[in-house]
């Protein structure tokens, strides 16, 4: 079934930007940036700087709770709620059928509440059990399925930093083989110890404030919270609907880099892959890219690895950036938010600022936009790459 | 799509395939028990190139989760291994295998209770749809912990959490030496009348069914149809639809089975569900 373009015709976003899509657009443009100490999350770490969502989990509950209903059986992980709040922005317009396939990601599930439990189970307790229902990383995605009324398939891609772009990449392959009416695609994943301390043992993380990405003086992430979601559909029905394209989704390839669990390779394999495949797949040429959102966390490897695998895909490197350094490093939640990171740029003519480096990573030429240009964006590659090799490139096109 | 081979019973390394040695000493369990049996299966079916791999698990790489949990739970110290966290992530498993493989191409891990693997027979069809030619492992697996244990008899009293790892390889063309095809798959709110329907329209004859949990309800099925519950014999967990499917391939080359059959999993109003047939 051959369905023509993908539309994106809803979407949806909570993080440090903002609670909804306006707040974060006023954010891109403002040029401001979400990265400090904790102030809503009890989690301790004074010394580190985290995107941090700006609501604690009892004000993401009232706020909830107006959405959907005294009545609905709220989840209590701090990503469930997120991906909710997230979720309903998306569909609030966008969807008026419940034959949506939900399709999200997440890499720590309800491990918030897992800490809990275990150190209970620990001191020789069982009192909180029931929080065990919301381990698994796809508990959140049912809660999503249940609030948007979903009864076609729902499932959960688990591909580390890379998974909700994986999500969108699963989302229109079904929309195109005719499979799935409507998509809905996305991620989340909250802040929690676990990660805090499993990124610090790693030494992946900035000990001296705000991330410094395809730097020399880079020396790791700042961590983030995200949920994001985006409405998928085929371009004609979205039409027949009334409904306009927000955006398009071109293209988008997983590919894995084989090389080692954690780390990418010298070369940048994967990434190279990823990106070469997902312009083949939407068609396009390497110089018809207008940007990249880079996934550029800010640590030795990555970034260096990444700007290689650029340089040897494209002639010129493209103007590019990470919001990274504006919203931290979402984890499972990265590539959907910086996919509606990424249309906000096409719709507003913008590309932003992470973080402004004078010098170019040693022995590359290619440095990320000083600062925020103001120019038509027609395609915009987007990279989020995870352990395992996991490599994924997707590619937005304007309306 | 095609099954090549599966592998749904412990696997014991051997045959041309190997592991590189001492590689398997540095793995947790489930790494180590997933790479057996993805091995066994390549050899099995003669397999020698990937070209993708899709992986379901429910819980991930619990043992891991729960030594890293056991760390910052602990006194603190600025000198944690993070070997734990690493290997905690869903897509360890997956991952090794393509670095252990060399495999460049698509690597998905799903995790969505017993649905995941449905999931993955989705993706790998999707995959093979696209490119008939490439050849795509294929895997389920779970692990079971004291804890995951201890938690699941609290909370839903009369099941015991099982473990296991069910490998296959697929294929989009038949090729000589194929074991079964995969014609149908849904996942999704099935009434007991569309399940009817599908029944009728596949020719089932026999339905190889599962319960999530003790007390989940089933459908009243035909009184022609063979009903047959697996998870006595695989455990429940979320790699149990995976044993389940080549338990039903072993039959079908067996041949105890001679024409289509579903396996049904169902977890509260959603169904998922698998036609099987002989080549």
């Amino acid at each position: 079934m051959n369905t023509g373009r993908i539309a994106i015709t809803g979407m949806g976003a909570i993080c440090a930007l903002g609670n909804d899509v306006d707040a974060l657009t006023k954010s891109l443009v403002e040029g401001t940036r979400g990265i400090k100490p904790l102030e809503h999350l009890d989690l301790g770490f004074p010394e580190l700087h985290f995107g941090e969502v700006a609501l604690s989990n009892a004000e993401l509950v009232q706020e909830l709770k107006a959405l959907l209903g005294e009545e609905f059986a709220l989840p209590l992980s701090r990503t469930a709620l997120l991906a909710l709040f997230a979720a309903l922005s998306a569909t609030r317009e966008a969807l008026d059928e419940n034959n949506t396939v939900v399709i999200s990601a997440s890499t720590v599930g309800g491990m918030d509440l897992s800490e809990r439990l275990f150190a209970d189970w620990k001191a020789g307790e069982m009192t909180q059990a029931r929080y065990a229902a919301e381990h698994p990383v796809g508990s959140h995605t049912s809660f999503v399925a249940d609030a948007i009324g979903c009864k076609a398939m729902h499932t959960t891609i688990s591909t580390a930093c890379s998974s909700s772009a994986n999500a969108m990449i699963l989302g229109a392959q079904l929309l195109r083989t005719g499979r799935a009416k409507r998509v809905l695609a996305g991620g989340s994943d909250a802040l929690c110890k676990f990660t805090i301390e499993g990124f610090k043992a790693l030494s992946a993380m900035d000990t001296t404030g705000v991330t410094k990405p395809f730097s020399n003086e880079r020396n790791g992430m700042n961590l983030g919270e995200a949920a994001a979601y985006l409405v998928m559909e085929r371009e004609a029905d979205a039409l027949e609907a009334g409904r306009k394209p927000l955006a398009f989704f071109a293209g988008g390839a997983n590919r894995n880099d084989a090389h080692h669990q954690t780390a990418t390779s010298p070369e940048g394999n994967g990434p190279y892959l990823a990106m070469r495949d997902a312009l083949e797949i939407a068609g396009l040429k390497p110089d018809e890219v207008d940007h990249i959102n880079a996934h550029g966390t800010g640590t030795d490897n990555n970034d260096i690895t990444e700007l290689a695998a650029m340089e040897r895909l494209f002639r010129k490197v493209p103007q590019y950036t990470t919001t990274k350094a504006l919203t931290g490093h979402t984890l499972a939640a990265a590539g959907a938010l910086e996919a509606v990171i990424s249309i906000i740029c096409m719709r507003e003519g913008i590309v932003p600022v992470g973080h402004a480096t004078s010098a170019a990573i040693t022995g590359h030429t290619a440095m990320p936009v000083a600062q925020t240009i103001r120019r038509p964006l027609r395609n915009v590659l987007s990279n989020s790459f995870g352990f395992g090799g996991n490599d994924t490139a997707i590619i937005l096109m304007g309306s | 799509m095609f099954i090549r081979g599966a592998i749904s019973e412990d696997a014991e390394m051997g045959g041309s395939l190997a592991l590189p040695p001492g590689a398997d000493r540095r793995m947790a369990k489930i790494q180590r028990a997933t790479c057996h049996s993805m091995y066994a299966a390549l050899n099995k079916t003669g397999t020698t190139a990937i070209d993708a791999i899709f992986a379901a698990t429910a819980l991930g790489c619990l043992e891991d989760t729960e030594r890293f949990l056991d760390e910052i739970t602990g006194p603190s110290t600025s000198l944690r291994s993070p070997l734990p966290f690493m290997r905690s992530t869903h897509n360890t498993m997956a991952g090794q295998l393509a670095l252990l493989l060399k495999v460049h191409g698509p690597n998905i891990t799903y995790s969505q209770s017993l649905f995941g693997f449905h999931a993955v027979l989705l993706n790998a069809l999707l995959h093979l749809e696209e490119e008939p030619s490439h050849t795509v492992a294929a895997f389920a697996a779970d692990e079971r912990t004291e804890l995951a244990t201890a938690l699941v008899q609290t909370n839903i009293p009369g099941t015991v959490l099982g473990e296991g790892v069910a490998s296959f390889i697929l294929g989009g063309t038949a090729k000589t030496g194929d074991v079964a095809r995969i014609t149908r798959l849904e996942q999704r709110i099935i009434t007991d009348v569309e399940l009817e329907k599908i029944m009728e329209e596949e020719q089932i004859g026999s339905v190889f069914c599962s319960q999530w949990t003790a007390d989940a309800e089933f459908p009243k099925l035909s009184s022609k149809t063979v009903v047959e519950r697996y998870d006595p014999a695989t455990g429940n967990h979320g790699a149990q639809t995976a044993l389940a499917l080549g338990k039903v391939v072993d039959r079908i080359a067996s041949p105890s089975i001679t024409g289509p059959c579903m396996i049904l999993d169902q977890v509260g109003d959603r169904r998922g569900i698998i036609v099987v047939a002989p080549c």
